[in-house]
């Protein structure tokens, strides 16, 4: 179907230049499009986000700081680099001076055979500018970047080496507001700036593919050869980046990057910061959502369980006006939610207060940036006598869907909270759990962990 | 942290220093150019069409609807390509069989790559499937389906036999059997294979990410049937290789037949999957042990059989290492090895080829024995290793015909143990009885280096720069560097004066490549005897300006000339090489590194404490120290971080990067880094890894420099089974150590 209007040039501006492409194809990547331009820095080392090889660095909004944001940009659609301000690690020297971040990562020994030093490099850079970073880099801000020969050590040196940034162009550029992420409709790729314009688009185009972040669609094009033929981005979608704390809730935009999720909650219970180290990888993070991790309704995406732990609801959207599901009835099915055609996730509502305890734990082959065999949620309330008032116990990994335990919470709530229990709780697991086997874990295994887990969280009660 | 270099030597001014890489800063800026980075004007794209099965025949094969897309320039089957085979393997480019799910079947370009993706999917082929074997064991019995008109066994069982080991078995005191198992593991680099391909009449130019550019020169001369200078092989930035790309392979066959045929120069680049399924990854291998000792502590008798799951085509580059052999003494070892073909994909060397998994058994069977013997493991090391002077082979037979020398593996254990306090390992396996035990474990290994043909320039430029142009290749270890400190030193011509051309079979003399722990020693002689050929030259130059000094009187500092004997009549290099008028070149040429008795190794002591939590099966490394023998460093900086890599790369097989096949399928399940998993910056807390560089110095490397690249990854089974063993009580003989299997160990009733 031929898009509303006529199809505009994309623009943005790359290393400080402004850029015009007059025809892109909309499934390439922002990778592809720099190595063709012979700005070769970035790497594919495969095309699926793990390794970080490809990191570039944006300019994004961090509610109302402007922060550059180390992204992987064989992640990145070209056109959703309209409007962007994009820098590559070719722009960082400048007139023969390294950058510090390449500096200390050469004085360090950092690089060795060098094909992922420039992705190191670019998540190192944002990291050094982050706004209002005391003391050391945070490591942290490298677990999505792979590195074979080093070992690490010296990457890391090359990270606790770096203080403040200097008072330089960069440092400047983010003393001015980040670029303004609106409107574009091109061929095969539409950016809306309102739920009612995607809403729109979505019913016009029954072939229309909604996407976010694209850290999971992107993957399906890249690896899959997974082609859409119209493409719609929410990130122009103001609403859907929004967040609000009161006294009756938290309101988490759907578009909002989980990045700007960690920044924004500022009474966040401790389960956030927890749930989000584990989360895939930072460069991930910078761009991938909780909408687009609900709507793939992966059943082992990290999203849900915590979600559901904490009795969130979905405020959904569309053409047909907007309605409120619980999280706990959006999925039903394999890879199936209650989302309706022309319909998209606006926000996440999590209600108040949140349970006295709720933790998450994840279970996978690594540490970080790694996919769930078996992802938890677990939260319990106790009346001042000791008995559980609300218990919830969400799984991922588990089942085809991400799904709460309702008989486990029923056979603990109005009681103690003791080992009695969970052993009530481990039975509801065993029998009513049917967990598949695959490479990554078999079923027997799964049961076991989803049970210790359970065990786990009772031993890590405050005491 | 490691500790400081601490080795006595002469007035060396560059070599034995720290320091950054030469060239940190085209790789930090992006300006390096890799194999995939280089663009040619008109270039077209490859595409690869795979096998989906296992093991078929090829019954039809039809391209017509691929070459009839516009944009597509050539299209290739087994029908149009050469019937070679690549260097090293029993494999061509294109066949009308394909032995593993993944192989090429037909190739194309195209002028993109959505052009070439379409045209891909319009190649028809029609197998017809054969039975196929993924098991090295069940491949070598009576029926099973069969590669190979003679058979799936690769050659003759490699056979090793000192003494009698029937009969020294039954004059040990005590004998153990084992069986340990390593599974087919990726143990690549961070860049996929890439090559781009491009003829001028009958001159073939083709870049290509290898290790070992002259090796696959040679897989294309013999393929293409044309002389070695119609062939120019370059390989300058290289994202790691870890031995997988040591030998000649398919792509590059593939590119360079396609541009030939389409008469355009042709990129193939490998994705992440393609790298991981048609690679030469680390192979399988199942060790059956028997090891008997007597009762003075003594080791008598070692009988090693192993089967090496080789894939599908692999030849001459697999199979364990020495460390049955070259590690302790041993009146009576034999050793036999069946490297078997199966169906699963291409296996070869990779860092360390057999040793890590011939580590992880001779390691874990020693642990075992000293064990059940009441000894402390350590000291049934120190009681067995071979020490200078020892009898040792100085070739792949058995009979100990060498004598081992600049050995210093007792230095490595000591210093290892010193540093481990080797003293705190629980008396008495899985005596801790909280959820979390901690325990520590040992694992020794040794390699040779240096080995096969090796050669460099030097050219000293009329302003007093220096160029280094060598064809073994920068894969990491920082060889631009390193051989350029070698040549600094000889010349006395500082570091930031010199240029380097890596890995490029035009410029520079044969050399066999950077595998095996050799570059420094074969590359870096060569060099250094390149070095002082132009040293000898600028010296005989200075020379009228200087008196008409004997050039043996004369020396370099600073790149400026003096008389020794009177430091203040000096000349600038700079001022020579202008009044000269030429510049100076010299080439050096190294063969056999070995020629007498003498046989030098290289050796290395892990010591690990680990923390096991017995709820979880969670292991977590508490301190790592990694003690090695390099001889002489010649960067102190590149040697740690070549030990702390290789250490990690060594811990990450007991944790992951396993490739696991679907025995219905014969599909790889472990096809992307989402599921091999190579560890992140934060999975091993790099500052719980130590390297201790012992001192000492080689025999026959530059300056006493010794070959490192791959030790560093051989003892992290091993190191870590024995560790867990110390701490739990539970003896892991399969690698890797997930959680599912150490709890089930831990839930199994203990043997005592």
């Amino acid at each position: 179907m031929a898009p509303a209007t006529a199809a505009q040039p994309l623009e943005f501006l790359l290393n400080g230049s402004p850029v015009h492409v007059d025809t892109a194809s909309p499934n390439m990547t922002l990778l592809e499009f720099l190595r063709a331009r012979g700005l070769t820095g970035a790497k594919e080392g495969c095309a699926e986000g793990e390794c970080g090889a490809c990191a570039v660095v944006l300019v994004a909004d961090e509610g109302g700081r402007t922060a550059f944001r180390a992204v992987n940009s064989c992640l990145m659609f070209l056109p959703m680099a309209a409007q962007q301000e994009i820098y590559t690690v070719e722009s960082l020297a400048s007139h023969g001076a390294l950058a510090d971040a390449q500096r200390a990562m050469a004085a360090a020994g950092g690089s060795q055979c060098g094909y992922c030093t420039p992705g190191f490099v670019m998540s190192l850079f944002a990291e050094h500018y982050r706004p209002g970073r005391t003391g050391p880099c945070d490591t942290l801000a490298l677990a999505g970047n792979l590195c074979r020969c080093t070992g690490y050590r010296p990457i890391r040196d090359a990270a606790l080496a770096l203080g403040a940034p200097p008072d330089d162009r960069f440092r400047r550029r983010l003393g001015q507001a980040s670029p303004a992420i609106g409107a574009v409709e091109i061929d095969g790729f539409a950016r809306p700036s309102t739920v009612e314009a995607c809403a729109d688009i979505l019913a016009r185009d029954p072939s229309a593919a909604l996407v976010s972040g694209a850290t999971d669609l992107g993957v399906d094009s890249n690896l899959h050869g997974r082609r859409w033929p119209t493409l719609v981005s929410v990130e122009g979608i103001s609403e859907l980046r929004d967040f609000s704390e009161t006294t009756t809730g938290v309101t988490i935009g759907a578009g909002l990057p989980l990045t700007d999720i960690g920044r924004a909650w500022r009474e966040a219970p401790p389960v956030l910061a927890e749930w989000l180290t584990l989360f895939a990888s930072p460069l991930i993070r910078n761009r991938a959502t909780l909408g687009g991790n609900l709507a793939t309704a992966s059943p082992i995406g990290d999203a849900a369980p915590l979600l559901l732990a904490l009795d969130a609801s979905l405020r959904l959207a569309g053409s047909g006006g907007r309605r409120t599901v619980p999280l706990a009835a959006f999925f039903t099915g394999y890879r199936k939610t209650v989302l309706e055609r022309g319909e998209l996730i606006a926000a996440i509502e999590i209600p108040r207060p949140l349970p006295a305890l709720v933790r998450f734990y994840k279970i996978a082959k690594r540490r970080l940036d790694d996919i769930s065999t078996v992802a938890a949620a677990m939260a319990i309330d106790q009346d001042t006598a000791g008995r559980v008032r609300r218990a919830r116990f969400a799984f991922g990994g588990v089942a085809a869907t991400p799904l709460r335990l309702v008989e486990a919470e029923q056979a603990v709530e109005g009681q103690p909270w003791n080992e009695a229990a969970v052993e009530r709780v481990q039975d509801v697991i065993q029998r009513t759990l049917t967990p598949m086997s695959d490479h990554r874990g078999t079923k027997e295994f799964r049961l076991e962990v989803s049970k210790s887990l359970v065990e786990k969280f009772w031993w890590e009660r405050p005491r | 942290m490691a500790q400081q270099n601490t080795i006595a030597g002469g007035p060396l001014n560059v070599v034995g220093k720290r320091g950054p890489n030469i060239d940190a800063v085209e790789r930090v800026t992006g300006r390096a150019k890799y194999t995939g980075d280089i663009d040619i004007p008109g270039m077209l794209v490859a595409r690869v069409l795979r096998s989906p099965r296992p093991h078929a025949r090829i019954a039809a094969i039809d391209t017509s609807k691929a070459e009839a897309v516009t944009g597509v320039r050539a299209v290739m089957t087994y029908k149009d390509a050469p019937k070679v085979m690549i260097w090293g393997s029993r494999q061509y480019a294109l066949n009308d069989r394909v032995r593993f799910k993944g192989e090429a079947v037909a190739i194309l370009a195209a002028v993109d790559a959505e052009t070439a993706d379409r045209a891909l999917k319009l190649i028809t082929v029609e197998y017809e499937p054969l039975p196929f074997v993924l098991d090295p064991e069940e491949a070598l019995k009576p029926g099973a389906p069969q590669l190979f008109p003679d058979g799936n066994l690769e050659g003759q069982p490699r056979m090793l036999n000192r003494g009698d080991v029937e009969q020294g078995l039954k004059e040990s005191d005590k004998v153990i059997e084992r069986f340990y198992h390593c599974p087919t593991m990726w143990s690549g680099g961070m860049e996929p294979r890439a090559c781009v391909a491009q003829w001028d009449g009958d001159h073939l130019t083709l870049w290509a990410s290898t290790q070992a550019p002259f090796r696959v020169h040679g897989s294309l001369t013999a393929m293409f049937n044309v002389p070695d200078a119609n062939v120019r092989v370059i390989s300058s930035y290289v994202g790691g290789g870890f031995g997988t790309k040591s030998a000649p392979h398919t792509d590059e066959a593939l590119a360079a037949m396609l541009a030939r045929k389409a008469r355009l120069p042709v990129k193939l680049q490998y994705t992440r999957e393609e790298e991981i399924l048609d690679s030469n990854t680390r192979f399988e291998t199942k060790i059956y042990v028997r090891l008997g000792v007597k009762k003075d502590m003594t080791l008598h008798a070692l009988d090693v059989k192993a089967y090496i799951n080789q894939g599908a085509y692999h030849t001459r580059l697999g199979g364990l290492g020495n460390q049955s052999t070259h590690v302790y003494k041993s009146p009576h070892v034999r050793t036999v090895q069946y490297r078997v073909h199966t169906n699963i994909p291409n296996t070869g060397p990779t860092r360390g080829v057999g040793d890590p998994q011939e580590t992880f058994a001779i390691e874990s069977v020693m642990d075992e024995i000293a064990i059940e013997m009441g000894w402390d493991p350590m000291e049934f090391r120190l009681k067995n290793i071979k020490r200078n002077g020892d009898p040792i082979a100085r070739g792949a037979v058995g009979t100990e015909d060498g004598r081992l020398v600049a050995q210093a593996l007792d230095k490595c254990i000591e210093a290892g143990a010193s540093r481990m306090q080797w003293n705190r390992r629980n008396a008495v396996a899985g005596s801790p009885t909280g959820t979390k035990a901690r325990g520590i474990g040992i694992a020794c290994t040794e390699r040779g280096g240096g080995a096969g043909l090796a050669g460099a320039s030097v050219r000293v430029n009329l302003d007093g720069s220096v160029h280094v142009l060598f064809a073994s290749t920068d894969i990491g270890q920082g060889s631009r560097t390193t051989l350029s400190m070698i040549a600094s030193e000889v010349l006395g011509i500082p570091l930031s004066l010199f240029r380097t051309t890596a890995g490029d079979t035009e410029m520079a003399p044969y050399d066999g490549g950077s595998y095996g722990n050799r570059t420094l020693q074969g590359t870096g002689r060569a060099v250094e005897a390149a070095a002082r050929a132009c040293l000898q030259q600028i010296l005989a130059a200075a020379s009228p300006t200087l008196n008409n000094a004997a050039p043996a009187d004369l020396e370099i500092r600073d790149s400026i000339i003096r008389v020794k004997a009177d430091p203040a009549r000096q000349v600038k290099v700079a001022d020579v090489m202008q009044r000269r008028g030429r510049s100076v070149t010299g080439d050096g040429a190294t063969a056999a590194l070995q020629t007498g008795v003498d046989v030098e190794r290289t050796s290395g002591a892990h010591f690990v404490e680990v923390e096991v939590d017995k709820e979880t099966g969670k292991v977590h490394i508490i301190k790592y120290i990694s003690a090695h023998d390099v001889g002489r460093p010649i960067n102190v900086t590149i040697v740690e971080n070549q030990i702390e890599g290789g250490t990690i790369q060594g811990l990450a097989l007991t944790q992951g990067e396993e490739m696991r096949f679907d025995e219905r399928t014969g599909a790889c399940l472990t096809g992307s880094f989402v599921d091999l998993k190579p560890p992140t910056a934060l999975d091993f807390d790099p500052r719980v890894i130590e390297a201790i560089i012992v001192p000492n110095e080689g025999t026959t490397g530059p300056f006493g420099g010794k070959g490192l690249g791959e030790n560093p990854c051989h003892p992290g089974m091993a190191a870590v089974a024995n560790a867990i063993y110390n701490a739990t009580g539970v003896r892991l003989r399969e690698v890797p150590f997930t959680r599912a299997k150490i709890l089930r160990a831990l839930s199994e009733p203990r043997r005592t």
